[in-house]
């Protein structure tokens, strides 16, 4: 016998044993198996496939767009949205009728990303040379039109990498959309430049709080029917709320960000951390002697944290995607945290307004204390370095993929 | 029904939560009763896991920040300190550091981390070396004794950062003394690159023997995956360099190093396909291998098309479609090998 069969087994005998399932649910459950029809391989979950199909679905559509958008029949606006909203149906239909077939679904993605480029750019200029909009109203319309298809396409074409794609799209023609709206709105300058400059460190909390919701609800997302759309929700969601970290950082000037937002989006990060290291600590409430001293030495550990990263929100976006990437075996998630964190505490030294040598006081303080806070806190934990030593930081839980 | 509770060892079946959600999609397993079965399978994190993802994470980053403080500290070349204390500083903190790695054992994280800061130490004493005596010396010179200097606690370290430390240094001296030596110039680019080749795939090489001793500390396949990226990326780039260059009325090939470079990625990727797609089983390697080849495709394409002045909007949509289809083959290339190497792993079992 096959030993995962026996595995499985094993379980739900045990659910059984513990009465969290019944006799007959049991019996039920092993006469199904539930071995899936071997729909998902070791090359559909491999995150580096993903990018390679990715990559070139992207070079093969920049190619398609240049040759098509220079086909001299479809040089106006509205043939270039006809055409464009052809191929994207077109893509939908080959996508839906082969996705077993490896090429039909690469050039699906392919035609659906020339499709789309058709599509808004035909739909731009109709909105700027034909209709002849004024420029506010016809980006604002631009970008909705952008939001709602990316919506509808994260929902329709069954693809992850064209859904993380879809998110990330979505977001940032959101994104565009507001700042329009907000520039155009009928406000003293001073009011909006406020709203403006208030607004990349509320998307970033925004953009936080739907990470944390996303990637808590895995397991009901895994055991629900829409258990395709966690991954690309989950790691798009996480791609621009660090893309709005960094642009806090490198467009501040530009984005005339206001600092005591700046300084709120630390606080809620740093809020929403603790909330999710109160649930870790009471998940395991009866293991530890006293759980309310756990808990408060984390918050005074979070309070202490704030004081030197008030202005710094890249910090705890990246620890906050740390924690819920562990927590939620999302070994990605945590991958992509841990080079987001490292660049963040970088640029935050690299950009404290004191001496190298001031610098060079701060970074061996912050490592000293690092390394005492370790050592206390491993006497309270108790952890083996041993084991630490012959695995790494995410021992392998045979990650579950959409 | 056994009333045993049994504690299912996760790793000997990595699709067993795959199995139970799929269990819950379909009514059969309510919430409740997945959540404790995937707690059951090791799935949902301990706190055994928590402690050591805390105590991992703290150590790394203290010891990062620590050393970075080092790096920053003397950097200041601060006058107001003696040349003879900036020394016993950083010798002093060069024994500390391989003391402590002694004292904690190097079976241990920590004992392995803090060998990892006393060789990363030897860099900054060489470093302060440098800023006191002044000899002029080119700096590939530096990084190449840091390297000398270090490789004893690299094998005895067994710790895949200070290999990744080790390496990386290897790469600098090399990269260095090409651009200090001979200068980067057509005939230095193809040299340069050819020695990086060399050095990374050698590395790999070197790794992939020691592996079939089974080292624990070698089995995550991070370090040997990145030198292999490494060692594809700098020979992909010359063959590309010289197919541009071929038809170009500026062409600037130096013959005899472009044929090396050719031979070598041509060896390199039959190298690839043998060694993981037949001994060693790693997809990442087959997938950079198929990437590394289709970029080449796509570049010899556009020459060609460039060289025939086919450069209308046809042409550019069969190049969307050749790539499509160069992709789709790679996938399902990819697809297969892996179903084999399942079918086998199958059979084996059985």
């Amino acid at each position: 016998m096959n030993p995962l069969d026996t595995t499985f087994e094993q379980v739900i005998r045990w659910l059984h044993s513990t009465r969290s399932l019944s006799a007959a649910q049991a019996e039920q459950l092993l006469a199904a198996d539930y071995v899936e029809p071997q729909t998902k391989t070791n090359v559909d979950r491999a995150w580096y496939v993903k990018l390679f199909i990715g990559i070139s679905a992207w070079i093969a559509a920049l190619f398609l767009i240049s040759g098509v958008s220079s086909l001299a029949f479809i040089a106006s606006g509205p043939v270039m949205t006809v055409a464009g909203l052809v191929l994207l149906g077109a893509a939908l239909a080959l996508k839906w009728a082969r996705q077993r077939s490896i090429f039909w679904s690469q050039f699906a993605f392919a035609l659906s990303l020339t499709g789309q480029g058709l599509f808004f750019g035909g739909f731009a200029q109709i909105l700027f040379d034909t209709l002849q909009q004024p420029e506010e109203g016809a980006i604002s319309q631009l970008a909705l039109i952008v939001m709602a298809t990316q919506i509808l396409l994260f929902f329709i074409f069954p693809d992850t990498v064209h859904r993380l794609l879809s998110v990330i799209f979505a977001s940032v023609a959101g994104i565009v959309l507001l700042v329009n709206e907000l520039t155009n709105w009928a406000l003293p300058s001073e009011q909006i430049d406020e709203l403006l400059g208030a607004l990349p460190p509320l998307l970033l909390m925004l953009f936080a709080v739907g990470l944390l919701w996303v990637w808590q609800s895995r397991t009901k997302f895994f055991a629900s029917r829409w258990h395709e759309l966690h991954a690309p929700l989950g790691y798009g969601l996480a791609i621009v709320m660090f893309g709005t970290a960094l642009a806090t950082l490198f467009f501040d000037d530009m984005l005339d960000i206001n600092t005591r937002f700046l300084w709120l989006a630390s606080v809620g990060l740093a809020l929403l951390l603790a909330h999710l290291a109160m649930q870790v600590i009471d998940e395991f409430a009866n293991q530890f002697t006293q759980p309310r001293l756990a808990k408060f030495s984390v918050l005074i550990a979070i309070g202490l944290l704030l004081i030197p990263l008030y202005n710094t929100a890249g910090v705890w976006a990246a620890l906050l995607a740390l924690v819920l990437g562990f927590r939620q075996n999302g070994h990605l998630l945590l991958g992509l945290a841990t080079l987001f964190l490292l660049f963040f505490i970088g640029f935050y030294y690299y950009s404290l307004d004191i001496t190298l040598l001031n610098k060079s006081y701060a970074l061996i303080g912050s490592g000293v204390l690092l390394l005492l806070v370790r050592f206390t806190a491993g006497r309270f934990l108790g952890h083996s370095d041993h084991e630490m030593a012959r695995h790494d930081i995410s021992p392998n839980r045979g990650e579950v993929s959409a | 029904m056994t009333n045993q509770p049994t504690r299912v060892d996760s790793n000997a079946a990595p699709d067993l939560p795959e199995r139970l959600f799929s269990a819950a999609r379909t009514g059969g397993l309510a919430l409740p009763a997945l959540q404790r079965a995937l707690r059951q399978v090791g799935y949902t994190r301990s706190l055994a896991d928590w402690a050591t993802f805390l105590n991992t994470l703290l150590l790394y980053l203290g010891a990062l920040l620590l050393v970075s403080g080092v790096f920053f500290f003397f950097a200041y070349n601060w006058s107001d300190l003696h040349h003879f204390a900036k020394f016993g500083l950083v010798q002093a903190g060069i024994v500390g550091a391989a003391g402590l790695a002694h004292y904690l054992g190097l079976d241990k994280l920590s004992g392995k981390v803090s060998l990892t800061v006393a060789a990363l130490l030897v860099g900054v004493l060489l470093a302060v070396y440098g800023q006191f005596y002044q000899t002029g010396a080119d700096s590939y010179l530096l990084f190449l004794l840091w390297s000398l200097l270090i490789v004893g606690w690299v094998l005895i370290g067994k710790f895949q950062p200070l290999w990744f430390v080790f390496i990386a240094l290897c790469n600098v001296t090399a990269f260095l003394f090409f651009e200090q030596t001979q200068g980067l110039s057509d005939d230095g680019f193809y040299q340069v690159t050819e020695l990086l080749f060399l050095l990374n795939a050698g590395f790999l090489l070197l790794w992939e023997i020691a592996r079939r001793r089974t080292m624990d500390w070698m089995e995550n396949r991070s370090l040997p995956n990145v030198m292999g990226l490494v060692a594809l990326v700098v020979i992909t780039f010359p063959v590309a360099f010289t197919i541009m260059q071929i038809g170009s009325q500026y062409a600037s090939i130096d013959g005899a190093h472009a044929i090396i470079t050719a031979l070598l990625y041509a060896a390199t990727i039959t190298a690839i396909f043998i060694i993981y797609g037949r001994i060693k089983h790693d997809l990442f390697m087959l997938t950079i291998a198929m990437f590394s080849l289709i970029a080449l495709f796509i570049t010899a394409m556009i020459q060609v098309l460039e060289t025939a002045n086919l450069d209308g909007p046809i042409a550019l949509i069969v190049m969307g479609l050749v790539v499509v289809g160069l992709a789709g083959l790679a996938i399902n290339l990819l697809q297969r090998i892996s179903n084999s190497w399942e079918t086998t792993s199958r059979g084996t079992t059985t």
